[in-house]
C-alpha cells in the first residue's frame, strides 16, 4: 500500500515535544501522532491540540533516542496512510511485507524486541502489529530445536507431566543474552 | 524477507502477555505444537491463548492425519502419525505408533497424543474417522477418550 504525500508545512503550533529516556528531545508533529494511542489520548487530554494551551514537553521514561528516531521514522512513513484496522489474527505459512517495512525491521532482534516494546508502550497498531507478525514469520516452519535456539527458550520440566519420567534440562541454551537487552532503560540523569 | 543483521536470540518469554499472545496467535498450528514442547511454561503460554477454533477429530483412515482440525468439511490442518511420532522424544515417551502388527494405528498412541492436544489447546474432539475396515479398537477408541470428547460425530470412509 503506499499513499500520496501532500506537501504541507509543519507549524510550531501543531507539534509537540517529546523526551525521550535519555534526555533527547524530539518535535513531533501533532499529525504523526494520531498513530500513537497513547500520545493522541495523552493529547487529547491536555489539550495539546489547542493553539492556546501551553505544551509542556512529554517525558516518555520507557523510550530510549534511538527508539524514539526509529519510531518516528516508522509514524513519517504512515503518516498518510488510512487509520490502522485489526482483522482477524490467523495463522499464517507465509508473511509478505511491504519493501519498505523489510528495509525497515532487517535489524538486530534485540533493537526490534525492544521497538516491540516501545511499539506496545506507545501503542502504535500498525507498528505493533507488523513486528509480532515479523518475530512469528522467524519462527514458523522451524523445528523444535531450532526455535528453541531462536527464541533461547530452556527447558524447565523435570518431570513430564503425561509420563511423569524426568526430563533431562537443555544445558545448550542459556538466558544469559537477555540481560543486554533492556526492557526499563535507566531514567535521564537529573 | 532480508536475513537480519544478527542471529541473536529473540527473549519471547521476557515480552509482556499482550505482545507474546499476539506473536504466538500467528504461529501455524505445527509451530504451536513444537513451541509447547519446548518447556512446561511455553506449554502454559499456549493454554492460555485462545487458539484452536475448529472441530477436532481422530482419524484411523489410511491418510495417517491422526489429529484433523476441522471447519465443517475442510480440513484446515493435521498432526500425521509421522509428525507426532518424530515428537515423542520431547515428552520422554517411546510409544509405537502401530500396533503389534503394524498395520493397525496403536489405540494406545492415539490416546497418549489426543490427551496432549486436547489439553494444549483446551478442546474436545468431536470427529472420529474409520475406514470401512476399522477395528473393534478403533471404533470404540472414543470409549477411552471419552473425558476429552464432545458430542461425537462418527466419519466413515469407504
Amino acid at each position: 500500500m503506499s499513499c500520496e504525500e501532500p506537501t504541507t508545512s509543519p507549524t510550531p503550533e501543531n507539534n509537540i515535544t517529546v523526551v525521550s529516556s535519555d534526555g533527547k528531545e524530539f518535535l513531533l508533529d501533532l499529525k504523526l501522532t494520531e498513530q500513537s494511542e497513547t500520545l493522541a489520548r495523552l493529547i487529547s487530554n491536555f489539550e495539546y491540540d489547542r493553539t492556546d494551551v501551553k505544551k509542556d514537553p512529554v517525558p516518555l521514561g520507557n523510550i530510549t533516542s534511538a527508539q524514539m528516531q526509529k519510531i518516528i521514522e516508522w509514524l513519517q512513513h504512515h503518516r498518510y496512510y488510512p487509520k490502522w484496522e485489526q482483522n482477524d489474527i490467523h495463522y499464517s505459512t507465509s508473511f509478505t511485507f511491504e519493501t519498505w517495512v523489510e528495509e525497515y525491521l532487517n535489524i538486530p532482534n534485540n533493537e526490534m524486541f525492544e521497538l516491540l516494546n516501545a511499539a506496545n508502550y506507545l501503542n502504535i497498531p500498525r507498528l505493533f502489529s507488523t513486528i509480532c507478525r515479523i518475530m512469528a514469520s522467524r519462527i514458523t516452519g522451524k523445528s523444535a530445536e531450532q526455535i528453541r535456539t531462536v527464541l533461547n527458550i530452556k527447558t524447565d520440566v523435570k518431570n513430564d507431566v503425561y509420563t511423569g519420567i524426568p526430563i533431562q534440562e537443555d544445558s545448550s541454551s542459556s538466558e544469559d543474552g537477555m540481560s543486554e537487552i533492556s526492557l526499563s532503560p535507566s531514567p535521564p540523569p537529573i | 524477507m532480508a536475513v537480519p543483521p544478527n542471529t541473536k536470540p529473540i527473549p519471547i518469554l521476557k515480552l509482556p502477555f499482550i505482545p507474546l499472545n499476539y506473536i504466538i496467535q500467528h504461529f501455524y498450528p505445527l509451530t504451536l505444537l513444537d513451541f509447547s514442547l519446548l518447556s512446561k511454561k511455553c506449554r502454559h503460554i499456549i493454554k492460555s491463548t485462545n487458539l484452536v477454533k475448529y472441530d477436532m477429530g481422530l482419524s484411523f483412515q489410511p491418510d495417517e492425519y491422526l489429529i484433523r482440525f476441522q471447519r465443517k468439511d475442510t480440513l484446515k490442518f493435521f498432526f500425521s502419525i509421522n509428525i507426532l511420532r518424530e515428537r515423542n522424544k520431547y515428552l520422554q515417551t517411546e510409544m509405537r505408533p502401530y500396533s503389534n502388527n503394524g498395520n493397525e494405528v496403536s489405540i494406545e498412541f492415539a490416546k497418549f497424543w489426543v490427551n496432549y492436544v486436547c489439553d494444549l489447546f483446551r478442546t474436545k474432539f468431536n470427529l472420529l474417522f474409520l475406514d470401512s475396515n476399522a477395528s473393534i479398537d478403533q471404533m470404540s477408541a472414543y470409549l477411552i477418550l471419552n473425558t476429552n470428547m464432545k458430542l461425537l460425530q462418527l466419519i466413515l470412509a469407504f
